[in-house]
């Protein structure tokens, strides 16, 4: 009974929205509507640009390893919100801090 | 190539990785001997850190950890050339990188920069202990309550029985 009143539900539900987007928007209360979809991400700022004190160093073990994902993959610039300069040096960075093994290669596991 | 001021070398910074086996004698009489080498370049060793026994990210020749020994020097020349022969011939080095530093070096400023470095990281590092004190504390808070729930719960079940 609960099913087949829920699914008329939804029935009813599409047909508004293919009807009139604008009155689904309204009646829409869960918050998955379109517009406010993908709009979650807060704007991501370089560390390196906005923390003096926060100095870009191969030797810097530490720092290294919040660039780095734990199979030793440099984190792309889209997530770690490095600006392309910094990203740039952060390359050559963990690639010195590699040689060195302060910081591993990329491994596949085993 | 001629140096664009006289009296200013060029600085270089060089980290290698002996073998832990390596007695600290060993090291040393190493670290003299690329001291001479730099002497002989006419330059200076401006800075000798020993970052100590560290375990290796990946074995290298079959060792898992190794003695990190970190190097600033300036001279002229071939000067890298030179420590990196030396380094190469040591059959206790595992690894070594060097990197150029400034072509016009200045030894004060540098030593300036890494004090500051390191009174830098060491302000972090208490500021991270901090953190985690205090998260320590929480969470120990939270235990504690647990604890008495527990307690509560088992007295509960005796006064049912």
């Amino acid at each position: 009974m609960a099913t087949t009143n829920l699914r008329s539900e939804m029935r009813e539900k599409a047909d508004r929205s293919s009807r009139d987007d604008r009155r689904d928007d309204r009646m829409d209360k869960d918050g998955d509507d379109r517009k406010g979809r993908g709009s979650f991400h807060r704007k991501k700022v370089c560390r390196f640009c906005s923390d003096v004190d926060f100095i870009l160093d191969y030797k810097d073990i530490r720092m290294m390893q919040s660039f780095v994902s734990e199979h030793g993959k440099i984190v792309p610039r889209r997530i770690s919100g490095n600006c392309a300069l910094h990203q740039r040096q952060l390359t050559t960075a963990v690639k010195r801090a590699r040689n060195l093994a302060l910081v591993g290669y990329v491994s596949m596991g085993a | 190539m001629a140096n664009p001021t006289p009296g200013k070398c060029s600085g270089y910074e060089t980290t290698f990785i002996s073998r832990s086996e390596l007695s600290d004698e060993g090291l040393k009489t190493l670290q003299e001997r690329l001291s001479q080498v730099v002497a002989s370049f006419e330059g200076e060793v401006v800075l000798t850190e020993d970052w100590g026994k560290r375990k290796l990210a990946y074995p290298i020749k079959k060792e898992n950890r190794g003695q990190y020994t970190y190097l600033v020097y300036t001279g002229k020349g071939n000067v890298v050339h030179e420590i990196e022969r030396n380094l190469r011939l040591h059959e206790h080095i595992l690894r070594f990188l060097t990197v150029n530093l400034d072509k016009e070096f200045d030894s004060a400023q540098f030593q300036k920069q890494r004090a500051d470095y390191h009174a830098a990281a060491k302000r972090r590092e208490e500021e991270r202990e901090a953190r985690r004190e205090e998260r320590n504390a929480e969470r120990r808070g939270y235990d504690e309550r647990r604890d008495m729930d527990d307690v509560e719960e088992l007295g509960l079940g005796v006064d049912e029985e």
